[in-house]
Parts: structure tokens; sequence; C-alpha cells
């Protein structure tokens, strides 16, 4: 009697029997064996009520509320979006025209790397009288703007109201106030609404 | 447009193209299905419809994702599956009564909530015997744990095979053959009195 035929039946002996599979060793097993082919008869069992259990359906209202919150592709811009994107990959002209402008690039960033490698006085020069000039017209616009300020009708009142330092610090917290209250209310209407459904995941 | 005997990819291909006829189709092919094996995880009709409604959403909206090698029915079940266990882990509402939902506050909710078992056979005596034995099996299916209960519920309730399942479940082939062969065990010895 071999080893195996001395031991009762493995659960995948049981799967392979119940579909109706069996090996050979196992069938000379349970051929011997009672507590095995009780075993087999009431899994037998078992898997027949399971098999034989109904399907429940949903409501009626059941498609139309999936397909009310299901958002289908619009089928002339999805035609449309393929045909170009097609076009544009199939076209031996928009190839060529693609490849072409990519080695324009190319040699354009090339060339102008070595230039910048060969010529860097002549660009420190160049970007020094550049910053010099940015630096005077920002200055330039800087004061034109103050003195425009303080030619205007309503600086002298302005500058009263907030001449005291309690005055500045009213003004600073009733403007502070008003910011946090516009953040708040932001907030509150950009809240998005409770879920009714659990979250599910993929 | 019918689909007849189109196969789910082909359907899908066409839901892909905006057709919203494909879209309901796939929905009828799944509907009854994916509602059963919810139904029967959270045991209340409700909930079920509502978990239901949520996997056909998440599968829909993101049909461009599916891939077609992958059998349709195994991706759906899977997000069914996840978003079932999903609920329960969070609700641990597995030991629920065939009478209805533990949530349900009143009879009328108590009755809409509750397992409406059918049987085959329309003779009145025989409807009374399936009502009672399906009770009992569903009673003790309801028992299981949840991981078993899914398990057992896509093998031999609907049919799918282990391989199958491994892959819906993100778990090792083995390990659903054990809690398959486990929830069996359980619901034989919790069936034995039937047999006597």
């Amino acid at each position: 009697m071999s080893r195996r035929h001395q031991h009762h039946l493995t659960p995948d002996d049981l799967d392979a029997a119940l579909e109706q599979s069996t090996g050979p060793q196992a069938s000379q097993h349970l051929e011997s064996c009672q507590a095995c082919q009780d075993l087999l008869e009431a899994e037998r069992e078992l898997v027949g009520l399971l098999n034989g259990m109904p399907r429940f359906s949903p409501s009626e209202k059941f498609v139309d509320a999936v397909m009310a919150r299901v958002a289908i592709p619009d089928p002339f811009a999805l035609r449309a979006f393929r045909n170009i994107r097609s076009r544009l990959a199939m076209s031996r002209r928009s190839l060529a025209f693609a490849t072409s402008f990519a080695v324009v690039l190319a040699v354009a960033m090339g060339g102008s790397i070595v230039w910048t490698l060969a010529n860097q006085d002549v660009l420190a020069a160049i970007g020094s009288s550049v910053a010099g000039e940015a630096v005077h017209w920002f200055w330039l616009g800087l004061q034109t703007l103050a003195s425009n300020l303080v030619e205007q009708p309503w600086y002298e009142d302005a500058r009263a109201a907030i001449g005291s330092p309690t005055r500045l610090a009213l003004f600073s917290g009733m403007a502070s106030l008003l910011y946090l209250s516009g953040v708040l209310a932001l907030k509150r209407l950009l809240a998005l609404p409770a879920q009714r459904a659990a979250h599910v995941q993929i | 447009m019918t689909y007849g005997d189109a196969t789910d990819q082909q359907v899908v291909l066409d839901a892909r193209q905006g057709r919203e006829v494909a879209y309901r189709e796939l929905i009828r092919r799944y509907e009854r299905p994916i509602f059963s094996l919810i139904y029967r995880m959270v045991r209340d009709r409700e909930l079920a419809e509502d978990l239901s409604q949520e996997t056909f959403v998440k599968a829909l909206n993101a049909i461009d994702s599916y891939r077609p090698e992958y059998k349709f029915s195994s991706w759906i079940f899977k997000i069914a599956n996840n978003a079932t266990i999903d609920h329960l882990r969070r609700r641990e509402l597995n030991t629920l009564s065939i009478e209805g939902s533990p949530h349900a506050r009143t009879p009328d909710a108590m009755e809409a909530t509750a397992l409406q078992i059918s049987g085959r056979d329309p003779g009145p005596l025989a409807y009374v015997e399936a009502q009672e034995l399906g009770g009992i099996i569903e009673e003790a299916i309801s028992h299981l744990r949840p991981e078993y209960r899914s398990c057992i519920l896509l093998r031999h309730v609907e049919g799918r095979p282990y391989e199958e399942i491994a892959e819906m479940m993100d778990l090792p082939l083995g390990t659903v053959k054990t809690y398959i062969h486990r929830a069996r065990n359980e619901l034989r010895k919790s069936l034995s009195h039937l047999r006597e």
C-alpha cells in the first residue's frame, strides 16, 4: 500500500472529485475510505445548494440611475480628435515637417551654445549693460509713480486718516478682518457636498 | 442596435466610441450578478443598490482604463468586491439577520431591507421549503468572514475559476483555495442539521 493511499483526501483532491476528475490514487483511496466518501458526499450536497442559489435583481430604475452618473464621451468630438491624431501621426509630410523643425531647433540651440562659450566676455558686457539700464528704468518708473501719487487730491486726506499709530492699527485690523471673512466665504462656497454612498476603490 | 452574441470586449470597444447603447448593454449583462454578490455580502437591499451603482459608475467612467486582454467580468467583479469589502471593513456589517438590516428602524424598513429568497418551484409547500432552505443557507453564509464570503460566492454561486478569483481579490491562488475550503468546512458544520 502506497503512503498516499493511507492518507485522506486533500482539499485539492476534493476539488478534483467535485469536478469529476479524481486522480487514480485518490479514487483508489475513496473506494476504501468511508470517511472520505461521506465528506465528498457532504461537499457535493453543499456545492449543489450553493449552485442553486437564485440571483437577485436591483430595482427597475437601476440602469437609469447609473446612466445619469456616467459621463459618455461625445462620439463626434471623439472621432474628430482621433482623425486629427491619426492624420498628424500618419501623414509623411507632417512627419517630414516635424523632423526638419526638430533638426533646425537642435542646430540653432547647438550654435547658440557654441557661440556663448566662445564669446563669454561680450556676453558679460551685454549683460551688465542691460542690467544697468533695467535698474535705471526701474527707479525712474518708481519715482514717476511716487510723484503722481503725492499730487493726487485725496493723498493728503488718506495720509491724515492713517497718520497716528492707533488709526493705522485700526485700519490694518479692519483690512485683515475683511480679507479673512472673504477667504472663509470662498472656502465655504467651494466646499464639496457630502457623499451619500461609500467611496469605492478600483 | 442589439448586441446578441457580441463579446464583452466588443461591447466595451463600442462604449469607448461613445455609444450609449453599449453602456446600457454592459449594465444589463452584469447588474444581476453584481447586485446579487453585493446583496449577499451586505444583506441590505438599499445599501446593495447604492454599492452596485457605485461599482458601475466607477467602472463605466473608467472604461478607457480597462485592458481588453483581461475579462471584463473579472474587472467589474473586482471593483464590486473592493467596494463591498471596503464598506464592510468600515461598518463591520458581517453578522446580520435574515430578517433585515440592523440599521432598519421600523418594521417596514426591516421588510424592505430583508433578503427575499425566491424558490424555483411554484407550488406553495415547495415554495415554503425553498424559502426556509434558502434562508438557512443565506444565514449560514452571512456568518462567514467577508473574505470567505466573497470567495465562496464567486466560486460556487457565480462559478468563477480559482485563478480569476485570485486576480479579482488580489490574493495568492493558495490563499483563495484555503479560504474556499475553510468556508465550505464552516458551511458544512452550520448546515449539518439539514442532513440529519
